[in-house]
């Protein structure tokens, strides 16, 4: 098992290097740098100033010098500084990503906590009402991009009905409420459904049929064999989304301002704040992959024969 | 062939019609502009109402589902087709060459692809033609990883053998016996990431880096729309229903194309 560990983490660092490596290359190559686009619009810079700009953020070295520079500091944990307003890009992303965590904490926990015990219900009493219901549910919420989700919210709840305020103060509860209810509306859809399926798996097997004869409850059967049963899938189930999560808070955390990681990204994306674009990317990168292999491990530890299984198999 | 429900076919087909022809009939120029008829609520003349500029929205969403549809559709089939070619020979060829689809595979699978795409796209500037190329790149590994254990399965089956032992060639053997067996599977996946991939090319869009203006598109009219909502709530209505309605109309076709192998 260690073998396969040593294995995963060397082929998630491999790949981190590629990406690294990627970016800068795509970054440096791309017409208008940072100079342009921050610097000359705030105030018109002359040809020499903006030179003498390049100069100082070491722009107009060559490509390579630049790559090992970043790629040494890198490896010692520097991510360079932001070109906009000079902070090191690891306090900034170290700043940005409670937030962020926060966030999706918050949706996660609700989406499971409302989707376990109503998935379960569903495959309980299969085609009832409510099962009905829920299932158009499932597709409808299957269905939204969460801009749009987000945007109905906003409309309805806070210009609408004046429930909430528009634009919250920055990381405040209130400002909480509308974007975690955005992905739990996206995120529950899924997780109903698949609670859904794997009960229903489940329960279909015949020792259910022989726990039931014996006269054991449907509660005592949920309990102490479907969901030990139904806990590693959806394990895995929460750390994939816990990667297009990072991906998806981008835009639900630029639409109402939550100040985490996804929103640095944005403002970088919008300014070409470079170092900052590139530590996000590594950071994310890193919390995925770390994230993937430790579900792994925890899925063999919980079947070790899928472990010996998944050695000869790729 | 698959024996599933063709009803179940019409709201996609409905909306395929509506973008395909529904322009020609609605008439109405998506990029014309009318500044002094900006902003109107829905009427008779504008079903949709009318945007900043006083265009036509229910034009714009008919030609935006253009666009959003069929660069959604063009990019999950070249991704299908491109990695079932390289999943399909990793998995017959087997050596160095299965080798490095099966690493390359695993790598971008241990990937957040919306984030790399965003990043991406980000620094190759943006346009709808630049996120279509990453969106092909991201999603071509996983074809590929599920036509190689496909191909692999399959490869050890008497009828191949038979086939190899009649001298049929390996490019016949490729065509006329492996694909038809995994082609359904491969036709399910791309199904299903369909509107996957409409929402995430819709998201990217929405966030500036997708279809630049004044291009008709359904994730940045939603943008544009959003500074507006207070006033003219139907700028975000309409391409936003437009995306749910299709991915929703994908959705029951899926379901039902699956239902039609499992029985």
């Amino acid at each position: 098992m260690w073998i396969k560990v040593v294995r995963r983490l060397g082929e998630g660092l491999l790949f981190l290097l590629l990406i690294t490596s990627l970016t800068f290359f795509i970054m440096h190559m791309t017409q208008d740098d940072v100079v342009d686009v921050v610097y000359s619009q705030q105030q018109s810079l002359s040809y020499e100033e903006q030179a003498a700009k390049r100069e100082e953020l070491q722009l107009n070295e060559s490509l390579m010098t630049q790559y090992g520079r970043w790629l040494g500091q890198a490896l010692q944990g520097h991510m360079g500084t932001s070109y906009v307003n000079g902070e090191e890009v690891t306090t900034l992303l170290a700043k940005h990503l409670p937030a962020t965590l926060t966030l999706m904490g918050a949706a996660l926990g609700i989406t499971l906590l409302g989707s376990l015990p109503l998935g379960i219900l569903c495959a309980l009493r299969v085609n009832s009402w409510y099962d009905r219901v829920l299932r158009l549910w499932s597709m409808l919420g299957n269905s939204l991009p969460n801009f749009f989700t987000a945007l109905l919210l906003m409309y309805v709840l806070a210009l609408q009905l004046n429930l909430l305020p528009v634009i919250a103060k920055s990381n405040s509860l209130e400002g909480l409420i509308l974007p975690t209810l955005t992905l739990v509306i996206g995120m529950s859809a899924k997780y109903i459904q698949q609670v859904r399926t794997l009960t229903l798996g489940e329960l279909q097997k015949p020792y259910i049929m022989a726990l039931r004869t014996r006269g054991v409850s449907w509660w005592h059967i949920v309990r102490f064999t479907v969901l030990p049963a139904i806990w590693p899938p959806l394990l895995t189930l929460m750390a994939l989304s816990c990667g297009s999560l990072l991906g998806g808070v981008t835009i639900v955390e630029s639409i109402f301002m939550w100040n985490g990681i996804g929103k640095l990204a944005y403002d970088a994306i919008v300014s070409r704040d470079y170092p900052v674009l590139q530590g996000y990317v590594i950071w994310v990168s890193v919390i995925y992959i770390v994230l993937h292999s430790l579900v792994d491990m925890w899925q063999q530890r919980l079947n070790p024969q899928e472990a010996k299984a998944g050695e000869f198999h790729e | 062939m698959n024996s599933m429900n063709k009803r179940s076919l019409i709201p996609l087909l409905l909306i395929l019609l509506a973008i395909l022809i529904g322009p020609y009939i609605w008439g109405a120029d998506p990029y014309a502009q009318d500044l002094t008829k900006a902003l109107q609520a829905p009427s008779a003349t504008h079903w949709l109402g009318t945007d900043q500029y006083g265009r036509d929205v229910l034009g714009r969403v008919l030609y935006g589902g253009r666009v959003t549809i069929g660069t959604s559709v063009v990019i999950v089939l070249l991704a299908a087709l491109s990695g079932t070619v390289f999943g399909i020979l990793a998995g017959y060829k087997g050596g160095l060459w299965d080798w490095f689809v099966v690493r390359l595979g695993n790598l971008f699978l241990s990937l957040p692809t919306l984030v790399l795409a965003i990043a991406l796209s980000a620094l190759l500037g943006g346009g709808l033609d630049k996120v279509a190329y990453i969106f092909i790149i991201l999603y071509s590994p996983k074809y590929a990883r599920l036509a190689r254990s496909l191909t692999k399965e399959l490869k050890t089956a008497p009828f191949i053998h038979i086939a190899k032992l009649e001298g049929k060639g390996t490019f016949h053997i490729l065509w006329h016996y492996i694909g038809p067996n995994i082609n359904h599977a491969i036709i399910t996946t791309a199904a299903l990431d369909l509107g996957v991939v409409l929402m995430e090319l819709a998201g990217l869009s929405f966030l500036g880096l997708g279809a630049m203006p004044p291009t008709p598109e359904w994730g940045s009219m939603l943008s544009a729309g959003r500074s507006v909502m207070q006033m003219a709530p139907w700028l975000v209505l309409g391409p936003g229903l437009g995306i749910v309605l299709t991915v929703g109309a994908v959705h029951i076709a899926c379901e039902q194309w699956r239902k039609g192998y499992e029985v």
